[in-house]
């Protein structure tokens, strides 16, 4: 009988192996800058040139960049996968399909953290939004928030990424589910920009925590049996 | 593993909780707070619109008709789409069955 | 007592649809009595709604949109509701029954929700003003709306029957989960939509039309879901030859 890997260093090992996949090449982070910052970029064209309108408006525009950066990254991530028949491979290591979801969705989730915070100075350049005020916070924003988009997306790009139509359906799943998300996190966003009187930061964060912990959760039970199917 | 999981499911319900409660008592009677109202008198025996007929518990004597006058149109809208709904994807089903019936 | 409404109305339905399912004899009787009832008590609630229950004290005679709106809106959460408890029997025992009810429901929630919609806005426009409003009511149930129309979506695209199960039943689960989390963060916006109508909030004549009205429609609930599954049914017979389910894949040593 092999030893079996423990949940958590299997999942370790998937995040690593997509990280190295990632280095060698940065082709998909690369182009998911030069896409997130061309999205930034055509909003502020779109809204109009006023500066006030705009910064008000920032954190908005911000996560809808990252969500539509997300789309890409999510299927990406696990068309590498269906290359070469990688993921039945992987399945059929000694390895925990969970482990696989701990692993993507982690991997997804600093893929677009690091996209977000490259944003960040994109964001004050066109917006002149300040980030000064509760930068600590904002970064837990933001890394709450990429984490709730990953989770339920690596389970639907698991999902689309064998289905035909693959780009359309990867979307047309995801964004109804990530409404509250895109929500909370702009609204967070919103009080680390500007100030926040009546304190609802707190909130918005539980809100966070609370909708990434659902989402682990049920992806945990659920994505052996979408591995199961490949 | 598992488990791990089920607690943390039952503390992010925990954390919903904590934002928004359920609320303790029953909801009081329907009263919209519309934003947009066209101004109207606040009190006033108006009477019923034109092709509305006199309610049979002679109600809008004592009740009034409150302040939106009329849009009959629009109830008349809403209940021709009940059954339009009904009737059109019944029709659907229909048109769609499976062709043999096993018995 | 108003609460458990809605669950008394998806028991009513479950038990319709699992006698329908097992008991082969009623397959045939059944539904047309239902729809016999509910198309007799269509043309009653015409009249209820329109002459016989009072003017709403504010919206006049605009109020009695309530008694086709909420109806159509519960019934299509209730086919929801279905279809996650349908999800979750697949994932934890595989079933082409479940399947078929799944895509059933998740059809029949997608048309009455839709229709519901429609009348909601139509009702919006004299009573707010405005077609559309973005409050927690409205957002979540478009979201409810729009992830159960990627679930349909995504079982037209899927070929393979056995995937297209456990995908949908997947994609059921997050759907249904989704719907709590979004009417919880949006609902403490200041909300425009009314409080919940419910029987206890309104009085008695309104209730117990909407009370006519919540039974009319599913009495049409019932035979649109067994017809539906039928039809599911059908094409998965006709698209294979049913062999038996896989075990799942055993963990390895």
């Amino acid at each position: 009988m092999t030893p079996k890997i423990s949940l958590l260093a299997a999942a370790w090992l998937v995040l690593k192996k997509d990280w190295q996949i990632e280095w060698r090449t940065r082709a998909r982070l690369t182009a998911l800058i030069f896409f997130s910052g061309a999205t930034l970029l055509l909003f502020s064209f779109a809204m109009g040139p006023d500066v006030t309108s705009l910064r008000a408006h920032a954190h908005g525009y911000l996560w809808l960049g990252l969500l539509f950066a997300s789309v890409l990254s999510l299927g990406e991530s696990f068309r590498i996968e269906s290359e070469n028949q990688a993921l039945t491979g992987l399945v059929l290591t000694p390895v925990e399909p969970r482990a696989i979801f701990i692993g993507k969705v982690l991997g997804n989730a600093s893929m677009l953290f690091v996209l977000s915070l490259v944003l960040l100075p994109i964001t004050v350049g066109l917006y002149d939004v300040t980030l000064t005020r509760v930068p600590h916070l904002l970064l837990l924003v933001l890394f709450l928030g990429v984490l709730g988009i990953s989770a339920p997306g690596t389970v639907y790009s698991a999902i689309s990424a064998n289905a035909r139509a693959r780009d359309v359906m990867l979307p047309l799943l995801l964004f109804p589910v990530l409404v509250p998300l895109l929500l909370a996190a702009a609204s967070a966003t919103k009080l680390t920009f500007q100030p926040d009187p009546q304190d609802q930061l707190g909130s918005w964060l539980k809100l966070l925590i609370a909708f990434d912990l659902i989402y682990l959760s049920v992806g945990f039970l659920v994505f052996p049996k979408i591995a199961e199917e490949d | 593993m598992r488990a791990l999981f089920a607690g943390l499911l039952v503390a992010a319900s925990l954390a919903f909780a904590d934002i928004a409660p359920f609320p303790e008592k029953p909801p009081p009677a329907v009263e919209p707070a519309p934003a947009i109202v066209e101004p109207a008198p606040a009190v006033e025996p108006a009477p019923a619109p034109a092709p509305a007929p006199l309610h049979p518990m002679g109600i809008e004597k004592a009740v009034g008709s409150g302040v939106i006058q009329g849009g009959w149109e629009y109830v008349y809208a809403c209940y021709a789409l009940a059954v339009i709904g009904v009737l059109g994807y019944g029709a659907s089903l229909f048109v769609r069955r499976p062709k043999e019936q096993a018995s | 007592m108003p609460a458990s409404i809605p669950l008394l109305l998806l028991l009513a339905l479950a038990v319709m649809v699992v006698v329908h399912i097992a008991v082969p004899k009623t397959r045939t009787i059944l539904w047309k009595l239902s729809a016999a009832l509910g198309a007799v008590m269509l043309g009653l609630l015409m009249y209820l709604g329109m002459f016989y229950a009072p003017p709403e004290a504010f919206m006049s005679n605009v109020g009695r949109i309530l008694y086709v709106h909420v109806p159509y809106i519960w019934m299509a959460f209730i086919a929801f509701l279905m279809n996650v408890g349908c999800a979750f029997g697949y994932l934890m025992k595989k079933s082409w029954v479940t399947d078929a009810l799944a895509e059933s429901s998740a059809e029949v929630g997608v048309l009455f929700g839709a229709v519901g919609v429609a009348m909601g806005s139509i009702w919006a426009r004299p009573t707010w003003g405005v077609w559309w409003d973005w409050d927690p009511r409205l957002i979540s149930t478009t979201v409810m709306l729009l992830s159960y129309v990627g679930y349909l979506a995504l079982r037209s695209f899927t070929e393979d029957p056995e995937r297209r199960a456990t995908w949908s039943a997947a994609v059921g689960i997050l759907s249904g989960v989704s719907l709590p989390i979004t009417y919880y963060s949006v609902r403490w916006w200041n909300s425009l939509h009314q409080v919940q109508s419910s029987t206890a909030s309104v009085d008695k004549t309104m209730g117990s039309v909407l009370l006519w009205g919540l039974a009319t429609l599913l009495f049409f609930l019932f035979p649109f879901i067994v017809k539906r599954y039928e039809i599911a049914r059908a094409r998965q017979t006709a698209a294979m030859e049913l062999p038996p389910l896989e075990a799942p894949r055993p963990e390895a040593a």
